[in-house]
Protein backbone atom coordinates (compact mmCIF):
# COMPACT_ATOMS: atom_id res chain seq x y z
CA UNK A 1 0.00 0.00 0.00
CA UNK A 2 1.19 3.51 -0.74
CA UNK A 3 0.77 6.03 2.01
CA UNK A 4 2.02 9.18 0.27
CA UNK A 5 0.21 11.19 -2.38
CA UNK A 6 1.66 10.58 -5.84
CA UNK A 7 0.79 11.98 -9.27
CA UNK A 8 2.08 11.97 -12.84
CA UNK A 9 4.90 14.49 -13.31
CA UNK A 10 5.84 14.45 -9.64
CA UNK A 11 9.59 14.49 -9.06
CA UNK A 12 11.37 11.95 -6.91
CA UNK A 13 13.56 13.75 -4.33
CA UNK A 14 17.08 13.79 -5.75
CA UNK A 15 19.84 11.69 -4.23
CA UNK A 16 23.54 12.55 -4.24
CA UNK A 17 26.42 10.15 -3.67
CA UNK A 18 30.21 10.37 -3.96
CA UNK A 19 32.13 7.38 -5.30
CA UNK A 20 34.63 7.37 -2.46
CA UNK A 21 37.83 5.62 -3.53
CA UNK A 22 38.20 3.75 -0.24
CA UNK A 23 34.58 2.57 -0.24
CA UNK A 24 34.80 1.44 -3.85
CA UNK A 25 37.98 -0.50 -3.12
CA UNK A 26 36.15 -2.29 -0.29
CA UNK A 27 33.24 -3.03 -2.62
CA UNK A 28 35.57 -4.57 -5.21
CA UNK A 29 36.99 -6.80 -2.48
CA UNK A 30 33.50 -7.78 -1.31
CA UNK A 31 32.33 -8.47 -4.89
CA UNK A 32 35.56 -10.41 -5.61
CA UNK A 33 35.92 -8.26 -8.70
CA UNK A 34 38.37 -9.56 -11.28
CA UNK A 35 37.65 -7.32 -14.27
CA UNK A 36 40.77 -5.17 -14.87
CA UNK A 37 38.48 -2.34 -16.07
CA UNK A 38 37.67 -1.83 -12.37
CA UNK A 39 41.10 -2.59 -10.94
CA UNK A 40 44.03 -1.58 -13.13
CA UNK A 41 44.88 1.98 -14.12
CA UNK A 42 47.47 0.72 -16.57
CA UNK A 43 44.90 -1.44 -18.33
CA UNK A 44 42.24 1.29 -18.64
CA UNK A 45 44.77 3.91 -19.79
CA UNK A 46 45.60 1.61 -22.71
CA UNK A 47 41.89 1.62 -23.62
CA UNK A 48 41.67 5.42 -23.45
CA UNK A 49 39.97 5.90 -20.06
CA UNK A 50 41.19 8.39 -17.44
CA UNK A 51 41.02 6.07 -14.45
CA UNK A 52 39.56 2.73 -13.37
CA UNK A 53 35.82 2.60 -14.02
CA UNK A 54 33.33 2.25 -11.18
CA UNK A 55 31.56 -1.08 -11.83
CA UNK A 56 28.00 -0.98 -13.09
CA UNK A 57 27.02 -3.35 -10.29
CA UNK A 58 28.10 -0.80 -7.68
CA UNK A 59 26.39 2.09 -9.47
CA UNK A 60 23.21 0.04 -9.79
CA UNK A 61 23.17 -0.49 -6.00
CA UNK A 62 22.18 3.11 -5.38
CA UNK A 63 19.07 3.04 -7.59
CA UNK A 64 16.97 0.54 -5.56
CA UNK A 65 18.25 2.09 -2.32
CA UNK A 66 17.17 5.59 -3.47
CA UNK A 67 13.75 4.41 -4.68
CA UNK A 68 13.01 2.15 -1.67
CA UNK A 69 13.94 4.98 0.71
CA UNK A 70 11.54 7.25 -1.20
CA UNK A 71 8.65 4.78 -0.82
CA UNK A 72 9.33 4.40 2.91
CA UNK A 73 11.11 1.06 2.73
CA UNK A 74 8.31 -0.84 0.98
CA UNK A 75 10.45 -3.36 -0.94
CA UNK A 76 7.39 -5.39 -1.94
CA UNK A 77 6.39 -2.56 -4.27
CA UNK A 78 9.59 -2.72 -6.32
CA UNK A 79 8.69 -4.51 -9.54
CA UNK A 80 11.47 -3.74 -12.03
CA UNK A 81 14.41 -1.49 -12.76
CA UNK A 82 16.24 -0.83 -15.99
CA UNK A 83 19.63 0.82 -16.09
CA UNK A 84 21.76 1.94 -19.00
CA UNK A 85 25.30 3.17 -18.39
CA UNK A 86 26.12 6.02 -20.76
CA UNK A 87 29.44 7.44 -19.63
CA UNK A 88 32.23 6.26 -17.33
CA UNK A 89 32.12 7.05 -13.63
CA UNK A 90 35.50 7.27 -11.90
CA UNK A 91 36.56 7.11 -8.25
CA UNK A 92 35.80 10.37 -6.39
CA UNK A 93 33.12 11.42 -8.90
CA UNK A 94 30.01 12.78 -7.25
CA UNK A 95 26.77 11.87 -8.95
CA UNK A 96 23.20 13.00 -8.48
CA UNK A 97 20.10 10.95 -9.26
CA UNK A 98 16.92 12.68 -10.45
CA UNK A 99 13.65 11.10 -11.48
CA UNK A 100 9.95 11.61 -11.93
CA UNK A 101 6.69 9.73 -12.22
CA UNK A 102 5.69 9.41 -15.88
CA UNK A 103 2.59 7.23 -15.63
CA UNK A 104 0.21 5.72 -13.10
CA UNK A 105 -2.11 2.88 -14.03
CA UNK A 106 -4.69 0.82 -12.18
CA UNK A 107 -4.07 -2.88 -12.90
CA UNK A 108 -6.52 -5.30 -11.23
CA UNK A 109 -6.36 -4.25 -7.60
CA UNK A 110 -2.93 -2.64 -7.84
CA UNK A 111 -1.62 0.83 -8.54
CA UNK A 112 1.29 0.60 -10.99
CA UNK A 113 3.65 3.56 -11.04
CA UNK A 114 6.17 4.08 -13.86
CA UNK A 115 9.16 6.36 -13.26
CA UNK A 116 12.10 7.57 -15.32
CA UNK A 117 15.41 8.57 -13.83
CA UNK A 118 18.86 9.72 -14.78
CA UNK A 119 22.11 10.31 -12.98
CA UNK A 120 24.75 12.86 -13.82
CA UNK A 121 28.08 13.93 -12.48
CA UNK A 122 27.77 17.19 -10.58
CA UNK A 123 28.02 19.97 -13.23
CA UNK A 124 28.97 17.43 -15.85
CA UNK A 125 27.56 14.86 -18.23
CA UNK A 126 24.84 12.28 -17.74
CA UNK A 127 26.25 8.90 -16.75
CA UNK A 128 23.20 6.64 -16.63
CA UNK A 129 19.47 6.53 -17.10
CA UNK A 130 16.64 4.07 -16.74
CA UNK A 131 13.16 3.28 -15.58
CA UNK A 132 11.56 1.98 -12.41
CA UNK A 133 8.23 0.19 -12.10
CA UNK A 134 6.47 0.10 -8.75
CA UNK A 135 3.35 -1.88 -7.99
CA UNK A 136 1.31 -1.05 -4.87
CA UNK A 137 -1.57 -3.01 -3.44
CA UNK A 138 -4.62 -0.81 -2.78
CA UNK B 1 34.64 -5.89 -39.57
CA UNK B 2 37.42 -8.27 -40.43
CA UNK B 3 36.85 -11.99 -40.86
CA UNK B 4 39.27 -12.48 -38.01
CA UNK B 5 36.98 -10.62 -35.59
CA UNK B 6 33.90 -12.49 -36.83
CA UNK B 7 35.60 -15.78 -36.14
CA UNK B 8 36.68 -14.42 -32.74
CA UNK B 9 33.04 -13.53 -32.00
CA UNK B 10 31.99 -17.05 -32.97
CA UNK B 11 34.70 -18.49 -30.77
CA UNK B 12 33.62 -16.26 -27.86
CA UNK B 13 30.00 -17.35 -28.33
CA UNK B 14 31.00 -21.02 -28.48
CA UNK B 15 33.24 -20.80 -25.41
CA UNK B 16 30.73 -18.89 -23.28
CA UNK B 17 27.94 -21.33 -24.14
CA UNK B 18 30.21 -24.26 -23.31
CA UNK B 19 31.03 -22.68 -19.93
CA UNK B 20 27.34 -22.02 -19.18
CA UNK B 21 26.49 -25.64 -20.01
CA UNK B 22 29.31 -26.99 -17.84
CA UNK B 23 28.40 -24.78 -14.87
CA UNK B 24 24.69 -25.64 -15.12
CA UNK B 25 22.57 -24.32 -12.26
CA UNK B 26 24.80 -22.17 -10.05
CA UNK B 27 23.93 -22.73 -6.39
CA UNK B 28 24.72 -20.27 -3.63
CA UNK B 29 23.74 -19.28 -0.12
CA UNK B 30 23.88 -15.53 0.53
CA UNK B 31 26.49 -14.57 3.09
CA UNK B 32 25.05 -12.66 6.03
CA UNK B 33 28.28 -10.80 6.82
CA UNK B 34 28.81 -9.79 3.19
CA UNK B 35 25.34 -8.30 2.98
CA UNK B 36 25.78 -6.38 6.21
CA UNK B 37 29.07 -5.03 4.87
CA UNK B 38 27.41 -4.17 1.54
CA UNK B 39 24.64 -2.21 3.32
CA UNK B 40 27.32 -0.33 5.23
CA UNK B 41 29.22 0.51 2.02
CA UNK B 42 26.17 1.96 0.24
CA UNK B 43 24.82 3.61 3.41
CA UNK B 44 21.63 1.53 3.57
CA UNK B 45 20.33 1.21 7.12
CA UNK B 46 16.95 -0.38 6.36
CA UNK B 47 16.58 -2.79 9.29
CA UNK B 48 14.81 -5.50 7.28
CA UNK B 49 18.23 -6.25 5.73
CA UNK B 50 20.08 -6.22 9.02
CA UNK B 51 17.85 -7.48 11.79
CA UNK B 52 15.70 -10.62 11.94
CA UNK B 53 13.20 -9.14 14.40
CA UNK B 54 12.63 -6.07 12.22
CA UNK B 55 12.26 -8.31 9.15
CA UNK B 56 9.74 -10.55 10.98
CA UNK B 57 7.75 -7.50 12.05
CA UNK B 58 7.62 -6.40 8.40
CA UNK B 59 6.20 -9.81 7.43
CA UNK B 60 9.34 -11.58 6.20
CA UNK B 61 10.64 -14.96 7.36
CA UNK B 62 14.05 -13.49 8.07
CA UNK B 63 16.47 -10.78 7.00
CA UNK B 64 15.82 -9.71 3.41
CA UNK B 65 18.48 -9.58 0.71
CA UNK B 66 18.52 -5.96 -0.48
CA UNK B 67 17.31 -5.51 -4.07
CA UNK B 68 20.36 -3.22 -4.38
CA UNK B 69 22.53 -6.32 -4.01
CA UNK B 70 20.98 -8.12 -6.99
CA UNK B 71 23.67 -7.46 -9.61
CA UNK B 72 26.40 -8.02 -7.02
CA UNK B 73 24.78 -11.37 -6.29
CA UNK B 74 24.83 -12.47 -9.92
CA UNK B 75 28.30 -11.05 -10.64
CA UNK B 76 30.34 -14.01 -9.29
CA UNK B 77 28.51 -16.26 -11.76
CA UNK B 78 29.19 -13.88 -14.67
CA UNK B 79 32.86 -13.88 -13.66
CA UNK B 80 32.89 -17.66 -13.42
CA UNK B 81 31.38 -17.98 -16.91
CA UNK B 82 34.11 -15.70 -18.24
CA UNK B 83 37.00 -17.42 -16.53
CA UNK B 84 36.04 -21.10 -16.39
CA UNK B 85 38.75 -23.18 -17.95
CA UNK B 86 41.49 -20.66 -17.26
CA UNK B 87 42.37 -17.22 -18.60
CA UNK B 88 41.99 -18.34 -22.24
CA UNK B 89 39.15 -15.93 -23.10
CA UNK B 90 40.97 -12.85 -21.86
CA UNK B 91 44.46 -13.77 -23.02
CA UNK B 92 43.45 -14.81 -26.54
CA UNK B 93 40.06 -13.34 -27.41
CA UNK B 94 38.74 -10.54 -25.23
CA UNK B 95 40.55 -7.20 -24.98
CA UNK B 96 37.92 -5.69 -22.68
CA UNK B 97 34.61 -6.60 -21.08
CA UNK B 98 32.11 -4.14 -19.65
CA UNK B 99 28.63 -4.25 -18.12
CA UNK B 100 26.60 -1.64 -20.01
CA UNK B 101 23.17 -2.08 -18.51
CA UNK B 102 20.64 -4.33 -16.86
CA UNK B 103 16.91 -4.94 -16.88
CA UNK B 104 15.95 -6.44 -13.56
CA UNK B 105 12.61 -7.86 -12.52
CA UNK B 106 11.92 -8.37 -8.84
CA UNK B 107 9.32 -11.10 -8.53
CA UNK B 108 9.65 -12.29 -4.94
CA UNK B 109 11.64 -10.88 -2.00
CA UNK B 110 14.62 -13.10 -1.13
CA UNK B 111 15.49 -13.83 2.48
CA UNK B 112 18.73 -14.95 4.11
CA UNK B 113 19.58 -18.46 5.30
CA UNK B 114 18.20 -20.13 2.20
CA UNK B 115 19.82 -21.69 -0.81
CA UNK B 116 19.27 -20.19 -4.24
CA UNK B 117 20.15 -21.17 -7.78
CA UNK B 118 20.87 -19.10 -10.87
CA UNK B 119 19.94 -20.31 -14.32
CA UNK B 120 21.84 -18.67 -17.18
CA UNK B 121 20.78 -18.13 -20.79
CA UNK B 122 22.94 -16.25 -23.28
CA UNK B 123 21.85 -14.18 -26.26
CA UNK B 124 23.71 -14.44 -29.58
CA UNK B 125 26.48 -11.81 -29.97
CA UNK B 126 25.44 -8.64 -31.84
CA UNK B 127 28.04 -6.36 -33.38
CA UNK B 128 27.80 -2.69 -32.29
CA UNK B 129 29.87 0.46 -32.79
CA UNK B 130 30.49 3.06 -30.10
CA UNK B 131 32.85 5.83 -29.03
CA UNK B 132 35.54 3.27 -28.24
CA UNK B 133 35.20 1.28 -31.48
CA UNK B 134 33.49 -2.00 -32.32
CA UNK B 135 32.07 -4.18 -29.55
CA UNK B 136 30.06 -7.39 -29.38
CA UNK B 137 26.95 -7.25 -27.25
CA UNK B 138 25.80 -10.34 -25.33
CA UNK B 139 22.95 -10.43 -22.80
CA UNK B 140 23.31 -12.82 -19.87
CA UNK B 141 19.78 -13.67 -18.72
CA UNK B 142 20.27 -14.66 -15.08
CA UNK B 143 17.19 -16.07 -13.34
CA UNK B 144 17.45 -16.48 -9.57
CA UNK B 145 15.35 -19.39 -8.27
CA UNK B 146 14.55 -20.36 -4.70
CA UNK B 147 14.56 -23.86 -3.17
CA UNK B 148 11.12 -24.53 -4.70
CA UNK B 149 12.30 -23.42 -8.15
CA UNK B 150 10.20 -20.26 -7.98
CA UNK B 151 11.82 -17.37 -9.84
CA UNK B 152 12.64 -14.56 -7.39
CA UNK B 153 14.37 -12.19 -9.78
CA UNK B 154 15.69 -11.95 -13.31
CA UNK B 155 18.73 -9.88 -14.28
CA UNK B 156 19.16 -9.31 -18.01
CA UNK B 157 22.82 -8.39 -17.68
CA UNK B 158 23.87 -6.53 -20.82
CA UNK B 159 27.59 -6.81 -21.61
CA UNK B 160 29.95 -5.50 -24.27
CA UNK B 161 33.04 -7.42 -25.34
CA UNK B 162 35.89 -5.78 -27.23
CA UNK B 163 37.70 -8.40 -29.30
Amino acid sequence: MITKKIEIGQEIPSFKVKMEKKTYKQYNKLAKEINPMHLSKLYVHRLGYDDILIAGNFLFSFVPKWIIDWIDGNINALSSITIKFENPVYPNDEIIFNGKIIDIKQEDNRKVVHCEYQAEKINDKRVMNGTVKLSFSK
Amino acid sequence: MTENNISKAEELNRQLKKNVEEIGLYEFKPDDKEITKFCDLIGDDNLIYLDNIAANKAGFEGKVIPPSYMTSLTNPLVQLILTKGGPHLFSKLVKAFIHVGSEIEFLKPMTMNKKYKIKTELSEPIKKSGKKGVYYNIIFKLSVLDENNIICAVDNHDCFFKL
